[in-house]
């Protein structure tokens, strides 16, 4: 039933992994190309299993964007392939960085205006981006029968209370320790 | 010496850096300036240029480990602060993807994910407050803009992004 997926070399891994750490200028279209090149272009992943390892990366220490190459590394390459693919993300901006800190005047005008203005566009990706994955509040354990309805509203509403409570300054800690033995009382009385 | 405790700060909030560096910039700020290792101003201005860097913010910490103790700073910054969650990435794959077919891992899975979700949003509406600063009209106008784009003419990722900045350029020339 499941079709063979294409499985990267390793340096089909770096190059795409370079390819991010080069040019996801705007903070927040990081993630948004990192699915783009993984699942859309070369359907190294499926979308579930990406909207998965979204939520493992996200709940693990660590920025999304490193988690999710880690864990993608040592799914698609191995732990070698992986490491070197973190370095081939991380790299380029560290290093880009640590120039820019020595030539740059960041606080001039004609500096800032397009960086903010990539800043607003990597935003609304992000937006775009949470968007795609709202359909995924609708699966259950078997894929034949998508959730009930008031499942679907029960996860909207715990989604929606979590960002909530963080925008209201609620801390992350307490706002974990609520939340995720809600989200389970949810997922096994409903 | 310096090395040593420049290390143990960066893994130390590597390991519950959750998100992104922002879940730790209070934290990773009290550290630094506290012990003298950065001036203030010094560590406004590595945040900012992690946020224009492409990659993870987190090349904030190798421009702070430059500046502290040179090249050998940089990289134990960088060692430092990457090593741990890459470490439990390693752990958390080989142990989610023996068990990830199993029905209740992936009901926990799934039930985790509108927090998840939820923690996302919250780090945009955030982030977008954050980048659009005193001017939240032209950072509305300039989100209109590529939000319109992306979905009516469906340009590329990069594509937006250079739209958004060629944008907020014109806005600020002409406003």
């Amino acid at each position: 039933m499941t079709s063979p997926r294409p499985v990267p070399s390793v340096a089909d891994w770096l190059r795409v992994n370079v390819a991010i750490g080069t040019l996801s200028f705007g903070s927040a279209s990081r993630i948004v190309l990192y699915e783009d090149a993984v699942v859309r272009d070369r359907g190294w992943v499926t979308t579930e299993e990406f909207a998965e390892v979204i939520t493992v990366a996200q709940l693990l220490p660590g920025p999304n964007l490193v988690n999710l190459s880690a864990y993608l590394g040592y799914r698609l390459v191995g732990p070698v392939g992986a490491v070197a693919g973190i370095l081939c993300l991380c790299l380029p901006g560290a290093v880009l960085a640590v120039v820019l800190s020595g030539v740059l005047a960041l606080d001039h005008p004609w500096v800032q205006a397009p960086l903010r203005g990539m800043a607003v566009a990597g935003i609304v990706l992000l937006f775009l981006f949470l968007w795609r994955r709202l359909p995924g509040l609708a699966s259950t354990a078997d894929p034949a029968t998508p959730a009930r309805v008031r499942v679907r509203l029960a996860r909207a509403g715990l989604m929606a209370g979590v960002a909530a409570a963080i925008l209201l300054g609620v801390s992350l800690f307490v706002v974990l320790a609520v939340a995720l033995p809600v989200a389970l009382l949810l997922e096994f009385t409903l | 010496m310096k090395l040593l405790a420049l290390f143990w700060i960066f893994f130390r909030l590597g390991l519950v850096s959750f998100g992104s560096v922002f879940a730790v910039l209070p934290e990773l700020q009290r550290a630094l300036v506290d012990q003298g290792l950065v001036t203030p101003e010094g560590f406004v201005q590595a945040f900012v240029l992690g946020q224009v860097v492409p990659g993870p913010n987190m090349a904030m910490c190798t421009v702070i480990g430059w500046h502290v103790a040179g090249l050998a700073g940089a990289v134990v910054a960088f060692v430092g602060i990457y090593s741990g969650p890459v470490a439990i990435m390693g752990a958390a794959y080989a142990v989610y993807h023996r068990w990830r077919k199993v029905t209740w891992v992936r009901r926990l899975e799934l039930a985790v994910r509108p927090v998840v979700l939820g923690l996302l949003g919250a780090s945009a509406v955030s982030l977008l407050w954050t980048a659009a600063g005193t001017q939240r009209l032209l950072a509305l106008g300039v989100a209109i803009v590529v939000g319109a784009l992306a979905l009516r003419a469906r340009l590329g990722a990069l594509a937006l992004l250079f739209v958004g900045g060629v944008a907020w350029s014109l806005g600020r020339a002409l406003l």
